[in-house]
């Protein structure tokens, strides 16, 4: 990994000392005997007699013309020859051919050359042109693709941190639409709405991790790019059912995200992990309340210390409507949602703490990391292990859309991730085609 | 990977294109190596993951030992460079600023 992202950064003979073997789980008896036996003589050499290496491959490179023919065959040669190459999800792909391509390209104002920016790690230029090619890889249909810009749009905007995407934690975007798209491009927003059976939500998905593959690098061994330690299959694109949203007078997704009612945008996300179903009933919108800070709490889990670290943590809640039509009769709207949940979401100080010296930092404790006084009287309140600390600092880190079966009371969480996680939103263009 | 498939007849044939795109080509040349360690001062750098104060008091403990003059600067005055990417791009500068001979970072993710 570490000479992957070298080399994109143009550093073609890094100097590295690399640990043998798995840091966090040896004894400390194993590890004074690695770090002493390896790791010190490999810093002295890096520091001082560094051997230089050969220049960036350049072997399997695109060609200069992205529209030259790379392979011609029918469909079972072409899946084989991207297996091959290392260009596929592992699932067949549609062919990408000229035609299909330029149908694509037919539905979007932009140049296909137009570089709307390099993804990291392996630093290549996302085109509208790539953006096009691997649509058509992914099943997309052709008038999808001002939306597949919008999301290359996600993709390349700083706030998404799509370098925090690249760690061994294996998160994975998550998008979502909002608007008109929904009606217009058949999403499912309905039962069933994170699962696999519409095209638009399906293929959708795919296309993002096949960006990521292809553009980024992010590709699983032989290759060695993706660091994600386990990783997670891509997510079908979650849609809003604006219908309920308007039903219950609540401001839409995009419209949370500042953009206008009669807009159509798309969101990228950072996604750790999902919550179980999320089942609530009773009296009060407190009896429900109550389960969802229950759940997503227990999603989030210990790994909370890095709301409190990054001062940030963005998680999704997907809300059934008919729980959703709950609430608004008991008078919460989303603010009143989020701000009760903030307010009672808390885990145990040493939870949390043991868990980030767990993770690797080894020092780890509320008292060394929080420095605001402000803070201090909430972290560091006493030297209990067993007191209780606040999960979500901030109201406003809680992204809420209306979505899945409207009969049945089950909503469910989306965990994000330190300093990735907020949405980033963008209009979707009309289409031309 | 199986053997490879033979072309079906009668089924059509795909021209295809790249799905993979350009680099940006970008070249930087590595500084020189140092002469030795001794009478140099190095700096510690860190993202407070993964044991590095353990690794940096064995580095410390080893080197002073044994390159007489060494002096390193410890990471606690760099602070952790983990998701704080205003210190990272501070970090060239003050390296410079105090006359740093050579970086040692320790980071994981």
């Amino acid at each position: 990994m570490a000479r992957a992202l070298a080399e994109v950064f143009g550093v073609a003979d890094p100097r590295l000392a690399i640990y043998p073997g798995a840091v966090q789980t040896d004894t400390q008896d194993i590890f004074e005997r690695k770090v002493c036996a390896s790791l010190l003589d490999q810093i002295e050499r890096g520091l001082t007699s560094h051997a230089v290496s050969a220049t960036r491959e350049t072997e399997g490179e695109p060609p200069d013309d992205p529209r030259e023919i790379v392979f011609t065959g029918d469909y079972d040669q072409v899946q084989d020859h991207f297996v091959e190459q290392g260009w596929s999800d592992g699932l067949p792909v549609a062919p990408p051919t000229i035609g299909r391509v330029q149908e694509f390209l037919s539905n979007t104002e932009i140049a296909p050359a137009t570089v709307l920016g390099v993804l990291e790690p392996e630093g290549r230029e996302l085109t509208v042109w790539s953006i096009a090619v691997n649509g058509v890889m992914a099943g997309c249909r052709p008038e999808y693709m001002p939306l597949l810009v919008a999301i290359g749009e996600c993709l390349v905007d700083e706030g998404f941190r799509l370098e925090d995407l690249v760690s061994t934690h294996g998160f994975e975007p998550l998008v979502v639409v909002s608007g008109p798209v929904v009606r217009q491009f058949d999403f499912n927003d309905a039962a069933g709405a994170m699962r696999v059976g519409r095209r638009a939500n399906s293929s959708i998905g795919r296309f993002v991790r096949l960006l990521l593959r292809n553009i980024a690098g992010l590709r699983i061994p032989p290759a060695v790019v993706d660091p994600g330690a386990i990783g997670a299959s891509f997510m079908v694109a979650m849609a809003e059912n604006d219908a309920v949203t308007r039903d219950l007078g609540w401001a839409p997704f995009r419209v949370d995200n500042g953009f206008s009612d009669e807009d159509s945008t798309v969101s990228l996300l950072v996604i750790s992990n999902h919550s179980p179903i999320i089942f609530t009933s009773g009296e009060t919108a407190e009896d429900h309340l109550r389960t969802f800070a229950r759940i997503l709490g227990n999603a989030i889990g210990p790994w909370a210390y890095t709301a409190t670290v990054h001062q940030g943590f963005n998680p999704l809640i997907l809300i059934s409507p008919a729980v959703a039509r709950v609430l608004q009769g008991f008078g919460y709207g989303k603010k009143e949602i989020r701000d009760w949940l903030a307010r009672n979401m808390w885990i145990e100080a040493g939870v949390t703490e043991g868990y980030a010296r767990q993770v690797g930092w080894t020092t780890f404790s509320f008292d060394t990391v929080v420095t605001d006084p402000e803070q201090r009287k909430t972290y560091v309140a006493s030297d209990d292990p067993t007191r209780l600390v606040p999960m979500i600092m901030n109201p406003d880190w809680i992204s809420i859309v209306i979505g899945g079966n409207p009969s049945r009371n089950q909503s469910r969480g989306y965990i994000g991730n330190l300093t990735a996680g907020p949405p980033v939103t963008k209009v979707i263009a009309p289409s031309r085609g | 990977m199986g053997n490879a498939l033979k072309p079906h007849a009668n089924e059509p044939s795909f021209d295809v294109v790249h799905p993979v795109s350009q680099r940006p080509v970008v070249a930087r040349t590595s500084n020189a190596d140092l002469p030795g360690l001794a009478g140099k001062k190095i700096a510690l750098v860190w993202d407070y993951l993964f044991r590095g104060d353990e690794v940096f008091r064995l580095v410390k403990e080893r080197f002073q030992a044994e390159r007489s003059g060494v002096e390193f600067v410890d990471y606690e005055v760099f602070g952790n460079i983990h998701g704080h990417d205003e210190l990272l791009d501070q970090l060239p500068s003050r390296l410079e600023e105090m006359g740093i001979d050579g970086t040692i970072v320790a980071t994981g993710a």
